[in-house]
């Protein structure tokens, strides 16, 4: 158990800055997530936590302790690697057992012979025996303890790289995008596992990945990190629905968020592909500015001027569930994409002529600098113009 | 008609590869067939790959004043016990196994922990210290040797298994090897070890050695067979004691030792001193194509 605290931590790998001060406060017990595209620096972060990597300058702190200073293994973390990095010459139950005996045992204790001669040898040998065997049980692992990890399917090499975490019973887990090389299903699979396994635990979770959808389907709080940047942390539901920054829009959700440019007019009244809508800018804002609309909340509707905007339809992706329908639209760069349901789909052809209207009040407004901008007026019903 | 030209494409390519194994192979064949055969056999070149295995006389054994029953003996037996009893070949086998050992040993215990750090840790004129290992793979052994004759003499350890171990003790090959392996060990195997609570240096010996077995078995081949084979660094640095010589040095003075005809003899001892590493060499014959592959490829 234990809440970690990052306080304006820099990160500078010769000339080129990685991390830009970054403060970020981890509760006890939390699933927090780490997302953004490679190269966003959340890994070095995630790195700079466990003491893998030093930080430039700032500090960490881990249950109100500062452990710049302290070697990665006394920090109490454990963490799971991509590639899972267990040792291959070794079997799945001494894979297990290694960080125990690394850290309940003493120099002499490990040797090979001299060590069963140590007092208090056969003891702790039992003990590690019994917390290998209780995560074996836990994760359902007991049938591969004696094989080698290169005789595992990538799954089952997950499993036991989140039992060599878990055995240590760490304060807080470490994770490097432990998904990423498993095949889809397994990994949506996993998601839950990872989610039941941080309830069962109770135990802080700090996890990075890539993929906006394992951020927002398994994390208490998400931070969304580019350019060596924390551009927002908030809670799944209102990083999607209530995002900051352009980036951040296009980022979480898929398919992307469709963004087209809009104008405001010398009233502040804002109009985009022939829409106007009725809000306008809280904060006096004029200028370029950019439109968010989530597909879900773009819906096919008879042509009415000052509401609809029309386009071609080039492709249909076909889900089952649900259709995206990729529609081509005169002045706007990429395809806007929209979700219908599938009896909708089935009414129109790959080439026709579609007109589109957005749900009131579900627009996003972003400034020039791709900053969020609040309208002022009740969102619901007014800015159906 | 396709068939036929790959067939004798086939055929080409085996008829050049057998000539390159015969000249490769004949004289280690005129060795192995000398050392079963009599001394008359070699000189008319007859009796085929064994000889006809005739009773001979073992003139040493007459001129030692013993009947003349007990001195007769077949030529192979004849070859093998005077190649033994004229030389301590035992003791020469033994010596070459001390030195090329501690070599290959101390150069393991210098090599990795070297290759680990030029591999795997950041720190300030890294890429200079390769460079320099580099660079010293150029150094031909001839042209240190005097300096190092001269350094060994000044501290005394001429003649001595030291001589014959300290110069080769630190291999640029190997470090280069094994730097180059340890390059493809993933970064976050080495992390997870950090996280577990190893040491760098139990990391080198509990992770990097294991994962490196393959490597660390050609370098074994390459250093085991150059330094078993040696013949110019024991000849400078044992000038005496005949006690320290290894296998190659004792074959030489095995030979200034017998009449200039005694090929036979002399045959056997060489076969004897080759057979170790051509066992070991079967043995590992996999790991060994192996091994050479992965020093090619990486």
């Amino acid at each position: 158990m234990a809440s970690i605290r990052l306080e304006s931590i820099t990160k500078a790998f010769g000339r080129t800055q990685v991390l830009n001060g970054i403060d970020l406060d981890i509760a006890d017990g939390e699933f927090l997530t780490l997302v953004g595209p490679s190269g966003c620096g959340k890994s070095t972060l995630l790195r700079i936590i466990a003491g893998l990597e030093k930080q430039s300058g700032g500090d960490v702190n881990i249950d109100g302790k500062t452990v710049n200073d302290i070697r990665p293994s006394r920090r109490d973390l454990a963490m799971v690697f991509q590639s899972y990095a267990l040792y291959p010459h070794l079997t799945v139950r001494q894979n297990l057992a290694t960080p125990l005996q690394l850290r309940d045992m003493t120099f002499t204790e490990r040797l090979p012979i001299i060590g069963r001669l140590a007092p208090g040898y056969s003891g702790k040998r039992a003990a590690i025996r019994d917390a290998v065997k209780n995560v074996s049980d836990t994760l359902q692992i007991e049938h591969l303890l004696d094989r080698k990890p290169g005789q595992l399917s990538g799954g089952q090499r997950q499993r036991i790289a989140l039992g060599r975490a878990m055995v240590r019973d760490p304060a807080g887990f470490l994770m490097d995008e432990p998904l990423s090389n498993l095949d889809a299903a397994l990994r949506v699979h996993m998601r839950a596992e990872l989610s039941a396994l941080h309830r069962s635990l109770g135990t802080t979770f700090v996890y990075v990945t890539h993929d906006q959808a394992e951020a927002l389907t398994m994390s208490d709080r998400m931070a969304v990190m580019m350019d060596g940047e924390i551009l927002q942390l908030g809670e799944p539901d209102e990083v999607y629905q209530q995002p900051m920054d352009i980036r951040v829009a296009r980022f979480v959700g898929s398919p992307q968020i469709n963004i087209v440019t809009g104008d405001m007019d010398d009233d502040g009244r804002i109009a985009f592909l022939g829409v106007k809508l009725a809000r306008r800018p809280s904060d006096g804002t004029t200028g370029r500015i950019s439109i968010g609309l989530r597909p879900e909340h773009l819906y096919l509707h008879p042509h009415t001027p000052g509401k609809t905007f029309c386009g071609e339809l080039v492709y249909k992706e076909n889900l089952g569930s649900e259709v995206f329908l990729y529609i081509k639209v005169a002045d706007t760069e990429d395809n806007i994409i929209i979700r219908v349901n599938p009896t909708e789909a089935q009414s129109i052809a790959l080439g026709d002529e579609t007109h589109i209207a957005h749900e009131p009040g579900k627009a996003l407004i972003f400034n020039d600098q791709g900053r969020r901008i609040t309208l002022a007026g009740s969102p619901l019903g007014e800015d159906a113009a | 008609m396709n068939g036929q030209s790959s067939l004798r494409g086939e055929v080409g390519k085996h008829i050049v590869l057998l000539l390159g194994a015969s000249i490769v192979i004949l004289p280690f064949y005129l060795m192995l067939s000398f050392s079963f055969k009599s001394p008359a056999e070699i000189q008319s070149i007859t009796g085929g790959f064994f000889g006809a295995q005739e009773m001979m006389t073992d003139q040493f054994c007459v001129k030692q004043g013993r009947p003349l029953a007990e001195c007769q003996m077949l030529p192979v037996v004849y070859n093998y016990t005077a190649a033994f009893r004229e030389a301590p070949l035992l003791r020469y086998l033994l010596n070459g196994v001390i030195v090329t050992l501690s070599i290959f040993f101390i150069q393991v215990l210098v090599a990795l922990p070297c290759a680990y750090a030029l591999a795997k840790l950041r720190f300030w004129g890294r890429d200079v210290v390769f460079g320099l290992v580099l660079f010293c793979l150029l150094i031909p052994v001839h042209a240190i040797a005097l300096p190092l004759y001269i350094m060994l003499a000044k501290v005394g350890l001429t003649n001595t298994y030291a001589a014959l171990i300290i110069p080769w003790t630190i291999s640029v090959f190997g470090i280069f090897l094994m730097r180059q392996f340890f390059m493809t060990v993933p970064d976050d195997l080495i992390d997870a070890a950090r996280m577990d609570g190893m040491s760098e240096f139990s990391i080198v010996w509990k992770v990097m050695l294991p994962t490196a077995i393959p490597a660390l078995l050609a370098f074994a081949i390459f250093s085991i067979v150059a330094h078993w084979n040696d013949y110019f660094w024991p000849r400078i640095v044992i000038t005496g004691d005949r006690d320290l010589m290894t296998p190659p040095l004792g074959l030489r003075m095995f030979k200034s030792d017998l009449d200039g005809n005694e090929y036979g003899p002399m045959m056997a001892a060489a076969t004897v001193i080759v057979a170790p590493l051509v066992v070991a060499f079967l043995l590992a014959q996999r790991r060994f194509i192996e091994g050479i592959t992965l020093s090619g490829m990486k």
